[in-house]
């Protein structure tokens, strides 16, 4: 009764095959992870320490720190978060809660993809002309961090958006029939319960503004300054553009140090994601979901 | 209960005195685009009576609760025409649905308990409401949990969260959640569908005190349960309220029109007769025509009470088939 036939296994061999290959497939995530992390420990952690995160560059950026371009880094993140937060979570909260199904909810939902579209050196130029020129930031922390969260936005956006629909809608309806406004509904029974997925959605933000460099290059970023950041109208540094700088621009930089800088703009994002992680754990924990 | 004993107002316009009736349906009929799901309904609800509607799936009977506290606004497709009057009240009229919302509490046929803890759960409503003071707040939390029957079973952990209890438990904390309101009006749509039968037992018993407080509307698809709480029964079958009557007459509506109480052997007989009429023009092409005048005599009211007799006699045959 249960002899194997010749079909049975052929359709054994033919399964075999394919979980062995879906298993490479996947094997080939891993290995440039490996090698780019392997890379950068190998090599650039003999760079790293105290003094290396916190003194500026000296001898024309082939020696000392990093302090300066890690620091204006923090900075563009974080004025890019204040900035993208309270649009982005707005946004989403329309789209999930209030927007028919009309034209304009369907125009805006365009232009999100579209956004999202956009090459980040469309966005840089963007970013010089409206910014920089037009409003006259100058090139700034406040320029640079606006053309970060335009180009980030839809990130959020879609995140939020999603982790709200996810809500299931009877908690909703439970909630109206008691007599709830849409906005009481959102704010006691929507926002709870999205937060661990719009936390996510930052999370993702924040490691794409940190690594960006094309969009700062032109608006807020400078190859070298001997200052910290005093203010968001000031000039900085920042982690991507200076390992652009000191891998490919300067002339007699240790073998050593770019791989170093490029360790300590993964950390950072690692880093932050880290936060933000923990802080959503702390979050669950205490809604006890 | 005095409204029970009532003599039978079975046509829309019957001379019941306009205080006691808390909600009058004046030919309501809700479509969603083109598909109508209930037409021309027209029905009065007493004060302090359970109303039962019964019917099976796709009656309309769901939709006609959401049209009675304005959810259709929040369901573009959904189309209401017709009066509905709120202690004389026309709902579609009222500036402040919110009020009217927050007076006729609604328990749905699968539990949702919110993902916050059960003291949370029941406080929602008094909360949204503008109540801070935390003891006011312990005191409608501690009375409406004890009235849904559940005070004892979660006293000890008011502060775990409310969709972490079984099934039955979280529908009686639907139940404290909707009485939390204060409600003038309580619906309940197939409360017992997810609730093991001792459970639906306590709920019921419950639902008979909470009686003398309020008005109930209770949607079943048992008409055992029908008859087990309401005083007066509508059935709604595809789209059309077919008969509405007392209770106790529930499957065997007169010929004539007219609710008589008789043996229950001679009823028996009838019903059964009655059904066999019923199914074969059931069999028979249409669903026959709209009728606005429910129970109100003569060939539509005749052809009504068929149609009720045909589906109680269908439910028999289902639970004998399965048991």
């Amino acid at each position: 009764m249960f002899e194997t036939s010749t079909l049975n296994a052929r359709n054994k061999q033919v399964q075999r095959l394919v979980s062995i290959l879906f298993l490479m497939m996947t094997l080939f995530l891993i290995v440039p992870v490996l090698i780019i992390l392997g890379t950068l420990v190998v090599k650039g952690s003999s760079v790293i320490s105290i003094d290396f995160l916190f003194t500026s560059p000296t001898e024309g950026m082939t020696a000392g720190g990093i302090f300066p371009a890690l620091l204006g880094t923090v900075f563009l993140v974080a004025v890019d978060l204040v900035i993208a937060i309270p649009i982005g979570i707005s946004a989403a909260i329309y789209l999930s809660e209030y927007a028919g199904n009309n034209w304009l909810t369907r125009v805006i939902n365009l232009a999100i993809i579209n956004l999202a579209g956009v090459p980040s050196i469309v966005h840089a130029l963007f970013g010089l002309g409206a910014f920089v020129l037009f409003f006259g930031f100058g090139t700034s922390i406040l320029a640079a961090s606006l053309t970060l969260a335009i180009m980030t936005l839809p990130l959020v956006i879609v995140a939020s958006k999603e982790s709200m629909q996810a809500v299931p809608q009877a908690f909703r309806e439970a909630s109206w029939n008691m007599g709830a406004t849409r906005w009481q509904t959102i704010r006691r029974v929507v926002l709870p319960n999205a937060i661990p997925g719009i936390l996510t959605g930052l999370i993702l933000e924040i490691s794409r503004t940190a690594g960006e460099t094309a969009p700062i290059m032109f608006t807020g970023a400078v190859f070298f300054t001997p200052f910290l950041p005093q203010s968001i109208f000031d000039q900085t540094m920042a982690m991507p553009l200076h390992l652009f700088v000191v891998a490919t621009q300067v002339p007699g930089v240790p073998e050593d140090l770019p791989y170093g800088v490029a360790l300590m703009l993964i950390a950072l994002v690692l880093f932050m994601n880290a936060l933000s992680i923990a802080f959503r754990a702390w979050l669950r924990g205490k809604k006890k979901w | 209960m005095v409204a029970g004993m009532q003599p039978p107002a079975n046509e829309p316009g019957a001379q019941v005195e306009a205080a006691n009736i808390k909600l009058a349906v004046r030919d309501l009929s809700i479509s969603y685009g083109h598909d109508t799901a209930l037409g021309n309904v027209s029905l009065e609800i007493r004060e302090h009576e359970i109303f039962g509607i019964i019917g099976p799936a796709n009656a309309g009977k769901t939709s006609f609760l959401k049209s009675l506290n304005r959810m259709d606004m929040f369901n573009s497709d959904m189309h209401v025409k017709g009066e509905v009057l709120f202690n004389g009240l026309n709902i579609r009229k009222l500036r402040n649905i919110y009020a009217l919302r927050s007076r006729i509490g609604v328990v749905f046929p699968l539990p949702v308990g919110l993902p916050m803890t059960i003291y949370d759960n029941v406080a929602l409503a008094p909360r949204l409401s503008g109540m801070k003071n935390k003891a006011d707040l312990d005191v409608i939390v501690e009375r409406c949990l004890t009235r849904a029957a559940l005070w004892d079973e979660v006293k000890d952990r008011l502060n775990s969260l409310g969709s972490l209890l079984s099934g039955g438990q979280q529908q009686r904390l639907t139940i404290a959640r909707a009485l939390s309101q204060e409600p003038e009006l309580l619906m309940l749509d197939e409360f017992s569908i997810a609730v093991d039968p001792v459970t639906t037992m306590r709920i019921e018993d419950v639902l008979k005190e909470l009686k003398s407080e309020m008005t109930i509307i209770l949607v079943t698809n048992l008409v055992q349960q029908a008859r087990r709480l309401a005083d007066r029964t509508a059935f709604f079958l595809e789209g059309e309220c077919v008969e509405i009557g007392e209770t106790e007459d529930l499957p065997a509506g007169g010929r004539d029109g007219s609710f008589r109480r008789r043996p229950l052997e001679d009823r028996r007989h009838e019903v059964r007769s009655v059904a066999a009429a019923g199914l074969r023009r059931a069999a028979g092409p249409g669903s026959g025509p709209g009728s606005g005048r429910h129970g109100a005599g003569g060939a539509s009211a005749c052809r009504g009470a068929e149609r009720t007799a045909a589906f109680c006699a269908a439910v028999r045959r289902a639970r004998r088939g399965r048991t």
